[in-house]
């Protein structure tokens, strides 16, 4: 099975939406922490700093490590999707099982030029992510064409 | 080819309109005396009386407006067979046409409440073998009795299986449930919440009769009646709950039975809710082996099934046996279900060596962030005045490292994976064990997680997705070797691949 790796973008994309979720976390924590006045206790500015330090230190950090995880292969069996960075997930989707095809691209997604393939069987569902518009486009048409074909033989055993 | 074309039967608009009638019937009488010294009232204006006549009007309408909106409804609705379809055509202002193909219709119920029983109608419940709308009944139709069974034959008959035969289905209703087999099932099957509940219930009068502080006549005699009154109310209360539900649970397993028709399962049961099933064996996507706490210190067992359309509301349930004595469920089960190896629960092969490690970390950082932390940040943030203070936030942070400490021992003692032969069966829980047995061809798509210490050690868990309702979608299993991971991912990937090949 050959796994593909990302492009140059997902890199960006990936430093984008992280440092993102970061500041409207820390935003959150600082409105909670002042509207509360809890910067007047040592120990919580202390713990407050360090969580500030601790999500600055993963949103620099990552984003590398995630994009040089982040993996896929697709063959006439399956298709496996490895991605993470301290926790790994590997989803194995059957071909045979899928139902639905489908690509979306969020607004970060835009800026950057990529998209994602979301595949979705009975059980749930599993996303080739931070892919470019056209390597999507192919995926989604070779999947696309492997359904019809097990369809098509479906339906002649029938 | 003509096409017979059926109405449901006409006390749906009843059953439908009933609950407004109801409630309308009880306002307007309790509200009759507040009317008429309304209309009685000196200071009532001459002005009001067309807007009070035609609020009036409205009110005295409403009842007809509903049976009539009902009516119409009914009367234009219509039900056939096309082909190898259900139509469902509702020619009202809303105008819609519902197909369904019946070959994927994945079980067909019938259910009958009280009034149904009376008035001999039956609720034909069908479930399309989808996952979007697998938490909801798809179809649902109200017939006559003798209709309903001709409906549910033809539609067998269309999706290739047969119609249950009426003798063996008498000699099946022979096997029911006795009654002290129900009861046992009952208490046994108490889900874990009600022993911690009962345990806590338990500890809270014990503290306060040999605390010394109080006794049981200080706790419900106190000089004051009203208090004493409340503590009885409340006392009362919650025994009339727990007998409540209780009942309720015995009644609905009333006549409890289960028997297999050539590739069906067919399940009937409940006294006030007639249920009957027919579940195909292939649209079985899995089993479950429940052991309630009670269950596990007697040795009983319960088998439940996991498919599209059992299970959709509260009343709808999933057992295929009642709690029993193991030997008596694995006997059934064979006769049942002989195509899941239910035995094999009893050969799970423990969780691998360094299994326990991650366990042991995962408790360690609960208990840190659970018990240390706020234990901290409460000492430094508001220091105890008095001693007792400090040892009362100790125990209480004590308590709940313990609580934590007991959940994840139970949890580990229940876990196992099994992954050979053509089923995965995982075994969790904590209080309640379940062991999932899921056929490989039944298995939609894999999800395998690795944290930095578990690939360490080479060790990895996850989730086994399956087309079934929301709270069964996902089946956890825990950590398993490089070996299983490979054998796990090589079937799931292979076997779908090979079923279509042939």
């Amino acid at each position: 099975m050959k796994f593909h790796t990302l492009s140059k973008k997902a890199m960006g994309c990936m430093y984008t939406a992280t440092l993102l979720g970061i500041a409207i976390a820390a935003a959150i924590l600082t409105f909670i922490m002042y509207y509360f006045s809890l910067f007047s206790y040592p120990i919580l500015s202390a713990l407050y700093a360090f969580l500030i330090l601790t999500l600055a230190i993963d949103g620099i950090f990552s984003p590398p490590f995630r994009c040089r995880r982040y993996r896929y292969a697709i063959d006439e069996e399956c298709i496996d999707i490895k991605e993470g960075y301290l926790w790994l997930e590997e989803h194995i989707v059957p071909i045979e099982r899928l139902h639905q095809i489908s690509i979306a691209q969020g607004p970060i997604d835009r800026m950057f030029g990529l998209t994602k393939v979301i595949v979705t069987t009975a059980g749930g569902e599993a996303a080739i992510r931070f892919l470019e518009y056209e390597k999507a486009q192919q995926i989604a048409e070779s999947l696309k064409k492997k359904i019809n074909q097990i369809a098509q033989s479906q339906r002649l055993e029938q | 080819m003509k096409i017979e074309k059926m109405r449901c039967h006409p006390t749906i608009i009843l059953e439908k309109a009933g609950g407004f009638l109801a409630a309308w019937i009880v306002i307007i009488f309790s509200q009759t005396e507040n009317i008429i010294s309304f209309f009685m009232e000196e200071t009532l204006q001459k002005e009001d009386l067309p807007f009070i006549f035609l609020l009036l009007g409205l009110l005295l309408l409403a009842p007809f407006l509903i049976a009539g909106y009902q009516f119409l409804v009914w009367r234009k609705t219509w039900i056939y067979m096309d082909g190898h379809a259900l139509v469902i055509e509702r020619s009202t202002m809303h105008r819609k046409k519902n197909t369904y193909s019946i070959a994927h219709i994945s079980n067909v119920n019938m259910e009958q409440n009280l009034f149904e029983l009376m008035v001999r109608t039956c609720r034909l419940k069908l479930d399309m073998e989808n996952a979007s709308d697998a938490d909801s009944t798809d179809i649902s139709i109200l017939l006559s009795f003798p209709k309903a069974q001709e409906l549910k034959s033809k539609l067998l008959a269309c999706s290739g299986q047969e119609m249950e035969n009426p003798q063996n289905t008498a000699s099946a209703k022979e096997d029911c449930a006795s009654f002290s087999q129900i009861l046992v099932h009952c208490i046994c099957s108490l889900p874990g919440y009600y022993l911690v509940l009962f345990s806590l219930l338990a500890a809270f009068f014990a503290f306060m009769l040999f605390g010394g502080e109080f006794t049981l006549s200080d706790l419900l005699f106190e000089e004051n009646s009203s208090s004493f009154f409340m503590k009885s109310l409340a006392i009362g209360l919650f025994i009339l709950t727990y007998g409540y539900q209780l009942m309720k649970r015995l009644l609905a397993f009333y006549h409890f039975s289960a028997c297999r028709q050539g590739n069906d399962i067919i399940i009937h049961y409940g006294f006030f809710r007639k249920q009957d099933y027919t579940i195909p064996i292939d649209r079985i996507h899995g089993l479950q082996i429940v052991q309630a706490p009670f269950a596990r210190l007697s040795g009983r067992l319960e088998a439940r099934v996991v498919c599209v359309g059992i299970g959709d509301t509260k009343e709808e349930l999933t057992q295929l046996s009642l709690c029993q004595k193991k030997e008596d469920v694995f006997r059934l089960m064979a006769e049942l279900l002989p195509e899941f190896p239910v035995s094999s629960i009893d050969y799970m092969p423990k969780p691998p060596k360094h299994a326990w490690k991650l366990y042991a970390c995962g408790c360690l950082s609960w208990v840190l962030l659970c018990c240390l932390l706020p234990y901290a940040l409460l000492l430094s943030l508001n220091p105890p005045e008095k001693t007792g203070d400090y040892v009362f936030l100790s125990c209480v942070c004590l308590f709940a490292a313990c609580c934590i400490l007991a959940y994840y021992l139970l949890h580990y003692f229940c876990l196992g994976f099994y992954g050979d032969g053509s089923f995965a069966i995982c075994s969790g829980g904590s209080l309640t064990k379940t062991a999932a047995l899921v056929p490989y061809s039944h298995i939609q798509h894999l999800c395998l997680k690795e944290n930095p210490i578990s690939r360490r050690f080479g060790l990895s868990h996850g989730e086994i997705y399956i087309l079934a309702s929301m709270a069964n979608r996902t089946i956890p299993f825990p950590y398993i070797t490089e070996s299983e991971k490979k054998l796990l991912t090589e079937k799931v990937a292979c076997l779908a691949h090979q079923q279509t090949r042939n």
